[in-house]
């Protein structure tokens, strides 16, 4: 089984307590405590092999546990996070569609990772917009009166997600819509780049194999009775 | 006191046993005296009302956002409305009394539980339920505000940086206890963030029966030290060390980041187990541990509580002003800190190191009474 650490990170009240809620526990409380300081969860799930070739374990499916880091949301438990990013192998960076200030947070956390992580382009990070349940559908007028409505464009937090090299989705905690598609594309990608990575260390290992080789084929053996060494 | 004139609905029974063991009279006469408050008999309108109504509070935006998701263990939606209505409201005045306090999250759990202790649930005759302040709305504002000057000014700072001088506090007393689970567990140089939500809302926040979260803040108030639930955590710890030290070391090899792993396996452990320990037993360690608790002077700021207000066994009592001002120096200093790190953060680290050891070495002297207590207990 390969083990991920994620960490969620984001702006007070966006969701990402229910998100992993969603995502571990397969529910949803409409009251839902906020979280002070930092919640550990671990879920396990199990994934196809990108490419069967590279799978070691051939047909089988490949496990995936993912050991979550939900941190609080607030601005005070801010300097708390670095304990909970450092070494981590994902990042989910949440706000809300109906709160347009929750986008520029989210904005600061990925600024913040990109600074802060040692190894930037390992970092997995996935920007999710949460609680599209609360926009309501442009045929329904009722249901429309009575919903805060959209916030952010979805082509601004999409865009943003592009340019930075990011994971993109809009989700429902509530509803479930998308969630589970956050994790499943991270733990795909995530082990997409421990193929590379593995393919890389063979590479590197059957070149130095065949370094040592030649270095040996070059040096005189002490062996050979011919040579001047013996 | 109790004003409950109907036999309640089942789910509500805890809340009225609550009012039954709780001392309510104590938790008044205690937290009044920094007002100087001559209480009248039906605790009623006693002082004099200096709020004004257009005050901004800082941080209103939070308060509404926590206070929208408090009281969630309570099913009925009106009774539910009703609490978060008179949290709501002595939340925000407690802010307009103070500018200098800052909000935090896991404050309005705390002030849930004056709520809940100082509110009376009614059923009418039509069956509604309804609640009840059981004193003036002043009055209980006033206890709360008092309380927070007491006990709570290091966590209403606009950082979290004297929170973590307390938590920095809970391996040495670990230490103290049980060297050998201190030892076990690698604590040294461990941030117990784990102990953040037990802590700051002093172990309100989690689902723990709210019977032995009211114990727990009357430890508080009748001990005057908030020190007491750095112990408790410690006592937990200790309680659980057999499953903590198993779990620690056969995770070792998966993760990479000891601290992380050990606050993560305390925190799973004690939320595990939060309302099936013997929490008796552990109260009454408790008492035991503070009968026998030397006056210690604490690596913390020169301003905290620990070191004032919320001194166990200190005899000087402050009045409403006198904490204001320490208030007002403690957040003074904050925000020297606050500039000094962002200035030098190795400086601050160096200093960091050279306080951790320093702490060490005062506590490692003054629990020696304690090390006593449990070497021939």
């Amino acid at each position: 089984m390969l083990q991920y650490k994620l960490v969620l990170l984001g702006d007070s009240s966006v969701g990402k307590s229910s998100i992993v809620q969603r995502f571990v526990k397969d529910s949803f409380d409409e009251q839902r405590e906020s979280t002070i300081g930092a919640a550990f969860l671990s879920q396990t799930i199990k994934i196809k092999s990108p490419n069967k070739d590279n799978d070691q374990e051939n047909d089988e499916d490949i496990a995936i546990k993912f050991e979550i880091w939900d941190t609080a949301g607030q601005e005070r438990y801010r300097s708390l996070a670095p304990m909970y990013y450092r070494n981590a192998n994902a990042a989910v960076v949440v706000y809300d569609v109906t709160a347009k200030d929750s986008l520029n947070k989210a904005i600061t956390w990925v600024d913040e990772l990109k600074s802060k992580v040692d190894d930037e382009k390992k970092l997995v990070i996935s920007l999710v917009g949460n609680k599209i349940d609360l926009i309501s559908s442009t045929n329904d007028i009722n249901e429309s009166a009575n919903s805060p409505g959209r916030q952010v464009d979805l082509l601004d937090a999409e865009n943003f997600a592009k340019e930075h090299n990011l994971l993109f989705h809009e989700v429902s905690a509530k509803t479930g819509k998308g969630v589970r598609d956050v994790f499943y594309e991270i733990a795909t990608l995530l082990y997409k780049q421990k193929l590379e990575d593995d393919a890389l260390n063979k590479k590197d290992t059957n070149e130095n194999e065949d370094r040592s080789i030649n270095v040996a084929l070059s040096r005189p053996s002490t062996n050979d009775p011919t040579s001047c060494c013996s | 006191m109790d004003s409950i004139k109907a036999p309640l609905p089942l789910h509500l029974e805890n809340i009225n046993k609550i009012h039954k063991k709780l001392n309510r009279k104590e938790w008044i006469r205690i937290l009044s005296q920094p007002s100087k408050l001559l209480l009248v008999r039906d605790e009623k309108l006693p002082i004099e009302k200096k709020y004004t109504t257009n005050i901004q509070i800082k941080d209103e935006s939070q308060i509404k956002l926590d206070v929208e998701r408090s009281f969630h263990t309570i099913s009925d939606e009106s009774l539910r409305d009703q609490y978060k209505e008179y949290l709501y409201e002595i939340l925000v005045e407690i802010f307009k009394k103070s500018q200098n306090m800052h909000y935090y999250q896991g404050f309005h759990d705390i002030i849930s539980v004056f709520v809940i202790v100082f509110t009376d649930i009614k059923v009418l005759d039509d069956d509604n339920i309804i609640v009840e302040l059981a004193i003036d709305k002043d009055v209980l504002v006033e206890l709360a505000y008092n309380f927070s000057l007491l006990h709570l000014r290091d966590f209403l700072m606009d950082s979290l940086d004297f929170t973590v001088d307390q938590l920095r506090l809970i391996p040495f007393i670990v230490k103290v206890l049980d060297h050998d689970t201190y030892k076990k567990l690698n604590f040294k140089n461990c941030e117990m963030t784990s102990a953040i939500s037990f802590v700051l809302t002093l172990f309100s926040h989690e689902d723990l029966n709210i019977e032995i979260v009211t114990r727990i803040f009357e430890l508080v108030i009748v001990n005057n030290s908030i020190v007491v639930v750095l112990f408790i955590y410690a006592l937990l710890i200790i309680e659980l060390k057999g499953t903590l030290i198993k779990t620690y070391q056969e995770s070792l090899d998966e993760f990479n980041d000891h601290s992380l792993l050990l606050n993560m396996v305390i925190q799973k452990h004690i939320l595990i187990k939060i309302n099936s320990f013997d929490w008796e037993d552990i109260f009454t360690k408790m008492d035991a541990i503070i009968k026998n608790y030397e006056k210690i002077k604490l690596c913390v700021n020169e301003f905290s509580v620990l070191k004032t207000s919320s001194m166990l066994h200190s005899q000087i009592s402050y009045d409403q002003k006198e904490l204001e001002e320490l208030l007002v120096q403690e957040s003074n200093l904050n925000i020297k800190n606050k500039h000094m790190s962002k200035n030098s953060q190795s400086l601050k680290m160096f200093v960091g190191a050279a306080k951790t050891s320093l702490i060490l070495a005062v506590l490692a002297v003054s629990f020696k009474v304690v090390i006593d207590y449990y070497e021939y207990a």
